[in-house]
């Protein structure tokens, strides 16, 4: 990953002490991420991490039952936390887009593609239909969707799981907004289906500029495509830093146990490692103090 | 194009009826309102052109029957359609708004479904004055809850699926959500209450034209046909049965057509 003598090192996203909590109890606990302008980074840990609620609480998406208690969230110097419910929908989708989690139940059912993906053109970017059609084309294009004129006609349970993700991946580009984040935008898919989506999103970020904040626990996923990477469990940040830096050398021992978690396939007689008892006890013991 | 013999008899059932009511005075053999003492009660005769017989004025069932078409499909249509813009709209905003707004609406509903329909009904008309207007708004007033409630659940769910939450993401407004991305996929679920709406519309009228609260008595009515057939039954079977079967088989239309038309836009059960 030789790609920090080309960033330019600005910060498009800070999190500060960001802390949440739902009537279970806290789910963030001082939260401090930087994202900066170009990279991807990666939100890492396993479910309950708070990885899902730090993404939806930067698209202002947060479910009423979570709170936000403390903290700020700067996108280019602005906290998204001060802001109107109104302002927040002048940013979401021309600046911020989301890349959801799940493309079967992400595209409305009763809705043509060609409708939903020109959505964000027509209503945001003001663009007539005929235009919006003609940009939709090139957008489906760009995700190496073939046959987009008839893709366009389509509903969304007439195309396939990964064909359904490429739409959303192009309907998230479709305003080319300065960060997306992807909310574990490969669990849904197959294998085979998985690498092909992470190239195009990687080779989408690329060619825009794109910043990106991705959201998974998969630590294969995380290599393939990501910058930085930043390691949460419980809703606290355990280590943050260069993707190739931490998996190399990993400096708190929950992520070493993640990283021998992971099964290899060069050693399939090896019996697989969970992340032991103690650690989780002492971690819990760690968070709650 | 669906398959499903309930939608093709009921709307087959049901277009006969728009023609018949819609031709009425190019398909009824005689006037509807003419009478003739000499052939008072005269029975379903071939010879005498009085298919269907004639009533105890010697006005022509078949005649009457064609015309009062007429006033059972205005209200069915007009009836069902406003009741199901009223309660769609009261649904969708319960349900996709929630907070005070479901309280207040929910809590509607419950005090509305606790009268019993047919007492509210004659009630309303007794107060609004008998005439078609009143039979309307009654049907309207009384029966928008059954859209309101089902549409409210509908609307519930389909907030919490994803595609809702991608459009928020995408930074489209609540209104534009809730009509581009909700409504279409609760609108098979109002295409079928309506039919089934209709079929109720059509046996509310019955009734207020029964007890002689609806259209004025002159003008031909199923339900007031059935109240005149009720009195010369051992005389005359011909002017109960007929109106009566009539209403019988629209009603069981309107319901098999929402039947068939339940399963024919179930996407679930549609591949």
């Amino acid at each position: 990953m030789a790609r920090s003598n080309v960033e330019t090192m600005s910060t498009v996203i800070d999190i500060r002490n960001l802390s949440a909590r739902s009537a279970a109890g806290a789910i963030l606990r001082d939260v401090s991420l930087t994202v900066n302008a170009g990279e991807a980074m990666a939100l890492v840990g396993e479910s309950g991490a708070g990885k899902s609620t730090i993404a939806k609480a930067v698209l202002g998406i947060l479910p009423a039952a979570i709170r936000i208690t403390g903290g700020e969230i700067l996108f280019d110097g602005q906290d998204l936390l001060k802001l109107s419910p109104a302002q927040i929908r002048e940013l979401l989708g021309v600046h911020i887009a989301l890349i959801p989690q799940d493309p079967l139940t992400s595209l409305n059912p009763s809705r043509r593609i060609g409708d939903q993906l020109t959505d964000g053109l027509r209503l945001r970017a003001k663009l007539n239909r005929a235009d919006a059609m003609t940009k939709a084309l090139v957008l489906l294009n760009n995700v190496h969707i073939r046959d987009p004129e008839l893709v366009l006609k389509r509903y969304p349970h007439e195309l396939s799981g990964g064909m359904r993700q490429r739409v959303l991946i192009a309907q998230a580009f479709s305003l080319n907004p300065r960060v997306i984040i992807a909310d574990e935008p490969t669990t849904a898919l197959d294998v085979t289906v998985q690498k092909q989506v992470l190239r195009l999103i990687r080779q989408l970020q690329r060619d825009h500029g794109t910043t990106l904040l991705f959201v998974t626990h998969d630590l294969g996923v995380v290599a393939q495509i990501c910058d930085r990477m930043t390691v949460l469990y419980g809703g606290k940040v355990l280590e943050q830093g260069s993707t190739a830096e931490i998996l190399r050398n990993p400096q708190h021992r929950y992520t070493r146990a993640l990283l021998a978690a992971n099964p290899r396939y060069d050693q399939p007689e090896q019996r697989l490692k969970p992340v032991p008892d103690d650690l989780i006890a002492d971690l819990k013991r760690e968070i709650a103090s | 194009m669906p398959r499903d013999f309930r939608i093709i008899w009921g709307g087959g059932f049901i277009l006969l009826l728009l023609l018949a009511a819609l031709f009425a005075p190019l398909l009824s053999p005689f006037d509807p309102l003419e009478q003739d003492l000499l052939i008072a009660t005269a029975p379903p005769l071939m010879e005498t052109g009085h298919y269907l017989g004639t009533d105890s004025l010697g006005r022509d069932v078949l005649s009457r029957l064609i015309h009062a078409c007429r006033i059972a499909l205005t209200v069915a249509f007009v009836a069902s359609i406003l009741a199901g813009l009223l309660g769609t709209l009261l649904g969708l905003v319960a349900g996709y708004f929630g907070g005070w707004w479901d309280t207040i609406i929910s809590r509607l509903i419950d005090i509305w479904m606790a009268f019993p329909p047919v007492l509210l009904s004659i009630l309303l008309v007794a107060v609004l004055g008998s005439g078609l207007h009143s039979v309307i708004v009654a049907i309207v007033v009384i029966d928008w809850t059954r859209f309101a409630r089902v549409v409210r659940v509908e609307a519930q769910q389909q907030a919490k699926l994803e595609y809702a939450e991608a459009a928020t993401a995408l930074g489209m407004g609540r209104a534009a959500i809730l009509f581009r991305e909700i409504l279409p996929n609760i609108l098979p679920v109002v295409l079928v209450l309506l039919s089934l709406e209709m079929g109720i519309a059509v046996i509310v009228e019955a009734i207020l034209s029964f007890v002689g609260l609806s259209v004025s008595t002159d003008t031909a009515t199923w339900g007031g046909m059935i109240a005149e057939g009720r009195q010369i039954i051992y005389q005359a079977w011909w002017v109960l049965v007929f109106p009566l079967v009539t209403l019988f088989l629209t009603v069981l239309a309107f319901n098999q057509l929402g039947d068939g038309l339940r399963q024919w836009l179930d996407p679930m059960l549609k591949r």
